[in-house]
């Protein structure tokens, strides 16, 4: 499944007037693309992932599915339709929309509204608690609210998961979890984009987050896509990270500062292993 | 937006500058005068007197349309029933129904009453900030406190619920999309496919009133007694002229009636 978005504009509408959020966008997400969408609050980060997620329809521009031009989930007939179960959305504090009365139910919706007949929703509500790292057998019977925040959210994403996508958009998967909970989900994100022809798009000011997982970024500055590259690239733009309202991750922000003392470090590092790799490289060679 | 009944239209017009007890207190008087009203004819020239008003506060009439939209399909069942289903003096015969003389003055009577206040209500929230409002019915309603009413809870109330209204109709929206990305439909009115927003809606909603109930111990809220107002409400003379001619309407229908009607 491949997602393109041209010349893609996009405005909210109320009283009358028209706010732009989003001005010429162009955006292509391919099998085995794992790309970040970051930038400041407000910068339009959501809302061009509701864009990608068929959620929202552009004010001007098109929006292709494996190259035919589709309108927004629900709006479209036949084929538009069927190419959007293939897009998956995590939204925001995903736990906010379970409803069911047990997690098995909960995650089974998803493949219920596609028409699913009940012996194979049941192996889809099985496989997607593995894939989250949750035991089906132990939690599934349990109402999603005796959970933890953590599990509540897995259990969420196994809802998404449950659809079989093939690109998965996820808006901030980690805000508001323990380091346990970031964990887990940054292990199940991973876990997903190792399948084959898989992609994913993770929306996240999180710029630790985007490190350790993006292969490409995408800066957002006021609705428009102000850099564009792979981490290391946009990484080592500290200063025009700063101007966008961003910090790099502090490994990164630690070789800058080494850097700027006259240390032969290099500034592009994506985790703290390659940081601690350089600077005994740098010691080793010193002294 | 699904729903725009009531919504507050910010202005500046004279509508928008009256008193919230002067518009409250008019709007309690052109009902009476309303349901004084006699006939059919009396009840749409005692409701056309909310014309002038609509034009001063300069609503565009789009709004008002929808505004009243919803009403139409309810308005022309009463008016059918009431029609066709009144004894009286025959004046045409569709099929089985009769139409009366007496059916078509009900008819209109019904029409007009519930037509003409819901346009008056819906001007009185179109022109005058919730808050305002809140702030009005609990003065209004001050006087009933010696009898127990608890009018300030009453209006902390209507406030806090008026002011979580956008906030749950953005919630409502966000849980929704989350909903149909997972392949759910709410076209169907049936009460099924309303759970899987009707009870993440709930949940938030009972967080949020836990979370504001804590935070407004933590600034040491305890009541309504003895606090103070920023916003002072003073009557003016537009205020006094307008509850004079509400006043009068009310008073003059009410008069028709004893004399000429019933």
């Amino acid at each position: 499944m491949e997602i393109s978005l041209q010349e893609v504009t996009f405005a909210y509408q109320a009283a009358g007037r028209q706010w732009p959020v989003l001005k010429d966008i162009n955006l292509r997400v391919a099998p085995g693309d794992f790309l970040a969408i970051t930038g400041a609050g407000g910068s339009g980060k959501s809302t061009l992932a509701m864009l990608l997620a068929g959620l929202l329809e552009p004010v001007s521009g098109r929006v292709t599915l494996n190259g035919q031009p589709v309108r927004g989930r629900g709006k479209g007939i036949g084929k538009g339709l069927s190419l959007w179960q293939k897009v998956g959305m995590v939204f925001q504090q995903p736990e906010q929309q379970l409803f069911a009365e047990t997690v098995a139910e909960d995650i089974a919706f998803g493949p219920r509204n596609m028409g699913l007949p009940a012996d194979q929703v049941g192996v889809r509500v099985k496989a997607a608690l593995r894939a989250v790292g949750l035991d089906p057998d132990g939690l599934g019977g349990r109402s999603p609210f005796t959970l933890s925040g953590g599990q509540q959210r897995r259990v969420a994403i196994a809802g998404i998961l449950a659809l079989e996508p093939e690109v998965l958009i996820l808006d901030e998967p980690t805000a508001g979890l323990d380091p346990a909970g970031r964990a887990g989900i940054i292990k199940l994100i991973r876990a997903f984009c190792q399948q084959p022809a898989r992609a994913v798009v993770l929306i996240s000011h999180n710029m630790a987050d985007v490190a350790e997982l993006a292969r490409q970024v995408v800066v957002l500055h006021q609705g428009r896509v102000a850099l564009q590259g792979t981490p290391r690239e946009i990484f080592r733009q500290g200063e025009a990270l700063r101007s966008y309202g961003l910090l790099p991750p502090s490994w990164t922000r630690l070789m800058q500062g080494l850097h700027r003392q006259g240390a032969p470090v290099p500034l592009d590092v994506l985790n703290l292993a390659e940081a601690r790799d350089a600077i005994l490289a740098w010691l080793g060679g010193g002294g | 937006m699904v729903l725009e009944l009531g919504q507050y239209i910010p202005g500046k017009s004279g509508i928008h500058h009256l008193d919230p007890r002067a518009k409250l207190l008019g709007l309690f008087l052109y009902g009476v005068a309303l349901l004084a009203a006699p006939t059919g004819a009396s009840a749409f020239l005692v409701g056309s007197a909310a014309v002038p008003a609509i034009i001063l506060a300069g609503l565009p009439l789009s709004f008002i349309w929808r505004q009243l939209r919803p009403l139409v399909i309810f308005l022309a069942i009463i008016f059918i029933f009431q029609v066709a289903l009144t004894p009286g003096e025959v004046m045409a015969t569709i099929g089985p129904l009769q139409l009366t003389r007496q059916g078509l003055n009900y008819g209109l009577l019904a029409l007009a009453r519930v037509f003409f206040l819901v346009l008056a209500a819906s001007l009185l929230m179109a022109t005058t900030d919730p808050l305002a409002l809140a702030d009005g019915l609990e003065r209004l309603l001050r006087p009933g406190q010696r009898v127990g009413l608890p009018a300030e809870e009453l209006a902390l109330m209507l406030t806090l619920a008026l002011r979580f209204v956008p906030t749950l109709l953005e919630e409502a929206e966000r849980i929704m999309r989350a909903q149909v990305a997972r392949g759910a439909s709410f076209r169907g009115l049936q009460v099924k496919n309303l759970m899987p927003l009707v009870i993440p809606l709930f949940i938030s909603a009972f967080r949020r009133a836990e979370g504001l109930a804590e935070a407004m111990e933590a600034r040491a809220y305890r009541g309504g007694e003895g606090r103070t107002r920023m916003r002072q409400l003073s009557f003016q003379a537009a205020d006094f002229l307008f509850l004079l001619l509400a006043g009068a309407l009310a008073a003059g229908t009410a008069y028709y009636r004893l004399r000429f009607g019933g």
